[in-house]
């Protein structure tokens, strides 16, 4: 369940609408490596409560990435083609919204359980379970354990200088 | 304002606060020691929840400033390229180190004799060891007997794996004939003293919610509180008092609510590190001590030092252990004693940080553009994830009078303490040192085949490690305590923090922090009957 609800949110529904399309293209769904993208509904709900806590910054980026669909395409953000609101998002006018939408996204994405299990992680919080990680080759070692003692000694330095 | 009296008063309960606070419960004095933070709760450290790396980077950052928690202090590092780390609460910064856990080297207390530079400790490292053992077995450490980087030293624990991470750059070392060894961790590898053993959580630096890392919290404090020592939390104290015949009195502190009060002590100890404790010294003036207490020599405060860091990080086509396992796995002394065809005096350890995690990976390499956004972000995402392991050089700091803790003209905490201000430049020879251990690092990643190697130096955020702001000396007027911690000038008042450092080394100082409470400690108990003389 999302922490925030609707008439805590300091976004207006058309502006989720636009941070939600930011997120599927930030972070698409794959069929190939079979996960969700950003843009999944509880994903969204994570990317939203974070951007809660930069709402004013990222409101003014909303603002100005509208601007700028109307001035270049004569049309809303949501209204253009995926490909027009790409090239949107790498104009550099556009480049701090994009480095906060980055940060709540990718955040959110890679807390998600399914997206974690498709990394080879685990889906559930690192304890109690915990990890298994292989003891290594420790004949690595070998070699190093043959080597004479190279720590400064100070009671031969001290009888040098005697 | 309420009164109390003790005999002996502890001021912070962290690495250095709960060794001697349990060394001294034998006494049968009456202890209390005041703690500005709170008791953790291990179900709340981050690795008990999905977002442990959001946590880890918010409640549980290193850094105060971004903390910003009730119990935590402003710190005004605006004037150095390093900022300060720490934790506030019972444990301390121990709650949140890596647990990494090297000793001094026999050479690190004699830097003036040997290489020419800073002082020459007034204890040396045979002084230390017994101590250093008896600290070994309180927090239980893993490690390995036998580094030839070391005088002969025992092994408590077996050492963490070395995993994949640490196996690829086994082989980086060896390829290159340069020295390795499983690191000294504070982790224990098997159950140990009611701690459980590691399980690899992966999430060391934002707490242990197994139990596994030696915090002070679960090692010292359960033994001290038992053999009687009392523990007070959320008691920040303002200042040191003074009598009037020159001895320290106790403390004036506020409580949770901010009630200011005061406890008078026959005998006060600072355990507040390498910041906090000079902070406490200087915001003691009285007409005794107008520069501030314990301060004739004009050296509190003075000669900061952190250990510069280096990070040198490698992508490999293989996958590594990732997120998974402690931080901690194996080290590297080959450049840690002095070789002047290197450009520089004194050296360095690396220490291998084994993996990143999953958002971190892919906030920081997306904000950078290595990991691509949009249809290519998938593919390009896990040619790094878990592929990512590096090393970090803890390069030594040499002692400089300009390197400062001092009072903050303007910044204040809750309670309207001045905040620390912090005043610190990177030496040329820091500089050198760092630019060196990235140069071979690089060359190790290298041999061991990474396809990628990324560096930063220094570390800007990596100011872990707090030393050098009331060093310890037989000389008054070149030191701040004496050579086994009372300060020269209140013969009552002791210091067991990293302040009292003559030299910073080259490796993490907690061990020796703890060993020198620990040789403190001792010093006092053998000296009861003329502690004051």
């Amino acid at each position: 369940m999302p922490d925030v609800i609707a008439s805590d949110s300091p976004y207006s529904v058309e502006e989720r609408d636009v941070l939600r399309q930011v997120a599927g293209i930030l972070i698409p769904a794959s069929e190939e490596y079979h996960v969700p993208g950003a843009d999944d509904e509880a994903i969204f709900a994570r990317i939203l409560v974070l951007a809660t806590e930069r709402a004013e910054s990222i409101r003014a980026g909303i603002e100005a990435l509208e601007a700028l669909a109307r001035a270049l395409c004569n049309r809303g953000f949501l209204e253009l083609s995926a490909a027009q609101q790409t090239s949107l998002l790498r104009d550099e006018a556009n480049s701090r919204l994009l480095r906060q939408m980055i940060h709540c996204t990718a955040t959110s994405y890679y807390e998600d359980g399914r997206v974690l299990e498709s990394i080879d992680l685990k889906s559930t919080p690192p304890f109690p379970g915990g990890h298994e990680i292989e003891q290594g080759d420790w004949s690595l070692l070998d070699p190093v354990r043959a080597r004479a003692p190279f720590y400064r000694n100070i009671k031969a330095a001290r009888k040098r200088t005697t | 304002m309420s009164e109390d009296a003790v005999d002996v008063l502890i001021i912070g309960a962290g690495a250095s606060g709960a060794a001697i606070a349990w060394s001294l419960a034998d006494t049968r004095m009456h202890i209390v020691c005041l703690e500005q933070g709170d008791w953790m709760n291990p179900s709340e450290y981050p690795s008990a929840h999905m977002d442990w790396e959001s946590r880890a980077a918010g409640a549980f950052s290193i850094s105060p400033n971004r903390r910003g928690g009730p119990t935590d202090y402003p710190i005004n590092e605006t004037q150095s390229p390093i900022a300060v780390a720490n934790f506030n609460a019972v444990g301390g910064a121990t709650v949140l180190y890596a647990g990494h856990f090297p000793r001094f080297h026999p050479s690190d207390f004699r830097v003036r004799t040997l290489d020419g530079v800073a002082d020459d400790w007034p204890i040396d490292y045979e002084t230390l060891a017994p101590y250093y053992d008896e600290n070994d077995r309180m927090m239980g450490v893993s490690g390995l007997a036998g580094d030839p980087a070391y005088p002969p030293k025992p092994a408590i624990m077996p050492p963490l794996p070395l995993g994949r991470a640490g196996t690829k750059l086994a082989e980086g070392f060896n390829a290159m004939g340069w020295h390795w060894w499983p690191s000294d961790s504070a982790i224990a590898t098997e159950p140990y003293d009611g701690r459980d053993k590691c399980i690899n959580l992966g999430a060391c630096t934002a707490g242990c919610a197994q139990g596994a890392k030696a915090s002070t919290d679960i090692t010292y404090w359960p033994h001290a509180i038992r053999a009687g020592v009392e523990l007070r939390t959320r008691c920040r104290v303002r200042e040191i008092t003074v009598r009037n015949d020159g001895m320290a009195g106790g403390a004036i502190y506020y409580d949770a609510d901010g009630v200011e009060r005061e406890i008078t002590a026959e005998v006060v100890i600072l355990a507040c590190n390498g910041v906090g404790t000079p902070r406490l010294l200087l915001n003691s003036k009285s007409n005794l001590f107008p520069e501030g207490l314990a301060n004739s020599s004009g050296l509190v405060g003075r000669n900061l030092m952190f250990h510069p860091y280096s990070a040198i990080r490698g992508t490999f086509e293989t996958d590594l252990d990732g997120a998974r396992g402690p931080g901690n796995c194996i080290w590297s002394q080959e450049f840690y004693e002095t070789d002047r065809s290197r450009g520089f005096v004194r050296g360095f350890t690396y220490e291998i940080a084994r993996g990143g995690g999953p958002v971190n990976t892919a906030v920081n390499r997306m904000l950078s553009g290595e990991v691509a956004w949009g249809e290519e972000h998938h593919r390009s995402y896990r040619s790094v994830v878990n592929r990512i392991t590096g090393m970090v050089g803890i390069c030594e700091d040499l002692p400089e009078e300009h390197n400062t803790v001092t009072l903050d003209s303007e910044l204040t905490d809750s309670n309207g303490i001045p905040a620390p201000r912090i005043d610190y430049t990177l030496s040329e020879n820091s500089r050198r040192m760092l630019d060196f251990s990235v140069a071979r690092a690089t060359e190790v990643l290298e041999a061991a085949g990474a396809v990628d190697v990324e560096t930063t130096a220094p570390i800007p955020f990596g100011g872990w490690h707090l030393m050098g702001t009331a060093r310890m000396g037989t000389d008054p007027q070149r030191s701040v305590v004496n050579e086994w911690g009372r300060s020269h000038d209140v013969k009552n008042l002791f210091i067991v923090d990293g302040s009292i450092f003559v030299t910073s080394a080259g490796v993490n100082p907690t061990r020796t922090i703890q060993a020198l409470a620990l040789y403190v400690a001792d010093s006092m108990k053998q000296r009861l009957a003329n502690l004051f003389d």
